[in-house]
């Protein structure tokens, strides 16, 4: 394959094949052609069996023996339309892209991966940069244009990339100081909305209110969590949200915040919760 | 066309890939200055959204 030669393939949003400027998704043979092209750039790193693309390209019909030949078919208009690109292989085929190749679902799986692994050093330029690459891509509905199984299976997957990446964001904007902290806020509210019964955006959100200094707003996201919690789980929130509460009744409203503020329970070795009015600070009670 | 919406709210379209991650590599540089070290051309890259011109 020729060296310099740049293609991407876009799989979230409008599937878009580009091969050195020239947009080619519109050459291909039909949905078919389409739908094979995703699925071998989606599964690109190993070789896909041709019964199982068989089965996918035509679905929900049984390929029966006609299929063969159809395929033949499409397979031949397909490696037209993609030179040069190539797809190899009979019995099981395989897509090879050029070296500077980019397919946003890859490149957005490696990001959120050395996201999480950044965060976990506290390197958090790093995991700020890797999240958001993650984000760009998994906020585009995967094959927006395209209705099959496999292709929701995959988008449910996206979503669930899409809400670590946005926990990912949200905390390294907490750790980068004043300029990035709207920016924590915003995708924390994202989270939450997307994840309704799950502490974390909760969590996030009332970090990074509190460290833009607004406290009752911190509180108010508190008590949307325990009413979520109590009417459709039945449940408190978790002794590290209510702990996380209690720093911030115990801080006020008026003292200096830090945009790290309440990272962890005790992580600046303070006690746990500990409110000098139990009856009006007591989590469940607010 | 190639497009990058930064989640602050800048955006930014181009037919040229290369003169759009430039433009890019700007903004942050003016905008998210202490993160401009980890936005590399490659990363940028990464970014682009193609969409209909």
């Amino acid at each position: 394959m020729g060296e310099g030669i740049r293609a991407r393939i876009q799989l979230h949003g409008r599937f878009a094949v580009r091969v050195d400027g020239r947009m080619v998704e519109r050459d291909l043979p039909g949905r078919r052609g389409r739908l094979l092209v995703a699925y071998l750039a989606a599964n690109r790193l190993s070789a896909v069996d041709r019964d199982a693309l068989l089965e996918v390209l035509w679905h929900p019909a049984d390929p029966g023996r006609g299929a063969a030949a159809g395929f033949a078919a499409l397979l031949s208009k397909t490696r037209g339309a993609l030179a040069p690109i190539e797809i190899r292989g009979r019995g099981s085929l395989q897509i090879v892209l050029p070296a500077q190749s980019v397919v946003d679902a890859d490149a957005a799986a490696a990001a959120l991966h050395d996201a999480e692994a950044a965060a976990s050093l506290q390197d958090w330029p790093r995991a700020w940069t890797q999240a958001l690459s993650t984000l760009f891509v998994t906020q585009r509905q995967f094959l927006s244009d395209l209705d099959h199984p496999w292709v929701d299976d995959r988008r449910r997957a996206a979503r669930h990339d899409h809400e670590r990446a946005l926990a990912c964001y949200a905390e390294a904007c907490l750790h980068l100081g004043p300029a990035e902290l709207p920016s924590a806020e915003r995708s924390a509210r994202r989270l939450v909305e997307l994840q309704p019964l799950s502490e974390i955006g909760y969590g996030l959100l009332m970090r990074a209110l509190a460290a833009r200094g607004d406290h009752a707003a911190a509180v108010v996201v508190y008590d949307q969590l325990r009413r979520v919690l109590r009417d459709d789980l039945g449940v408190s929130p978790s002794p590290a949200s209510q702990h996380l509460l209690g720093r911030l009744l115990r801080r006020g409203p008026h003292d200096n915040v830090s945009p790290t503020f309440l990272s962890g329970p005790g992580k600046d070795g303070e006690e746990p919760v500990v409110t000098t009015d139990r009856r009006s600070h007591e989590p469940g009670e607010l | 066309m190639n497009q990058v919406n930064c989640e602050c709210g800048f955006s930014a379209r181009d037919e040229d890939e290369d003169r759009l991650v430039q433009g890019v590599l700007q903004h942050v540089a003016s905008t998210h200055p202490e993160l401009v070290e980890n936005v590399t051309p490659s990363v940028v890259r990464g970014w682009i959204e193609v969409v209909p011109g």
